[in-house]
């Protein structure tokens, strides 16, 4: 099996995604569209994370 | 398998479902079938899903409850009779012209407004101590002439003496998308 890194990356922001949005639907908590500016550094960092996760992993697999 | 067995828990009145919860779940098992689905190489198709899915979210996320009741198209009223003055008013999409200035008020009295996406204009009666309270999703607010603009704009207004005053007009003044003008 390979790991796809942008498929990966791609499920965890829509996961983070689905998961902030139904409980501000539930109101567990409230975001409102100012908080809507913290969506795209965040994804910088699942994108970085992915990037750092999948070297990591290739690494592994070489040695 | 998912979406068929909440809508089954809903008519069966176990669950209540609404839009802005059905979505972002449908977003977050779309996460998920793509964080297990990595693992089998690319899936396109289901990333430009979960895009569109995503903008629904944000969409329905930003949008209040009620943003789109009482239809389409434009309004102009306008109230001189304070027994005729409703206790909300509403407009989907279009423009809402509320003409208060001839209104002659003998008690305090509270209004909601609600504008989904478009204008809307309030003219405010002649001495009467006013309390108002705007937010805007996205878009501009002018209050007597004070302008703020952008995103989730929340601006407040209190005239001198309204604490004192024994006839005030509190106003609550809600668009998602568009603008709010307040005169007097």
């Amino acid at each position: 099996m390979r790991l796809h890194n942008g498929t990966l990356f791609a499920g965890v922001v829509y996961l983070m995604l689905g998961i902030a949005f139904a409980l501000e639907a539930m109101e567990v908590w409230a975001i409102r569209i100012g908080d809507l500016r913290f969506v795209a550094p965040l994804a910088l960092v699942i994108l970085g994370l992915a990037v750092v996760i999948g070297s990591l992993g290739r690494a592994n697999r070489q040695t | 398998m998912v979406v068929g067995g909440l809508w089954l828990f809903d008519a069966l009145d176990v669950i209540d479902l609404r839009v802005a919860i059905v979505l972002p779940m449908a977003l977050a098992v779309i996460g998920l079938a793509l964080i297990v689905g990595s693992f089998d190489g690319p899936h396109t198709g289901l990333v430009v899903a979960g895009a569109f899915v995503s903008i629904a979210v944000l969409a329905v996320a930003v949008t209040p409850a009620d943003a789109f009741h009482g239809g389409i198209g434009e309004r102009n009223i306008s109230v001189t009779d304070q027994s005729t003055l409703a206790p909300s008013y509403d407009v989907g999409v279009g423009e809402l012209n509320l003409d208060l200035s001839d209104l002659t008020m003998t008690e305090s009295d509270e209004i909601d407004v609600t504008v989904g996406a478009g204008d809307l204009t309030v003219l405010l009666p002649q001495d009467v101590a006013v309390d108002i309270s705007a937010s805007v999703g996205a878009g501009q607010v002018n209050l007597l002439g004070e302008t703020a603009d952008g995103l989730s704009v929340n601006r407040a207004y209190t005239s001198d003496g309204f604490e004192s005053a024994t006839v005030t007009l509190t106003l609550d003044l809600d668009v998602a998308a568009g603008n709010i003008r307040v005169e007097r």
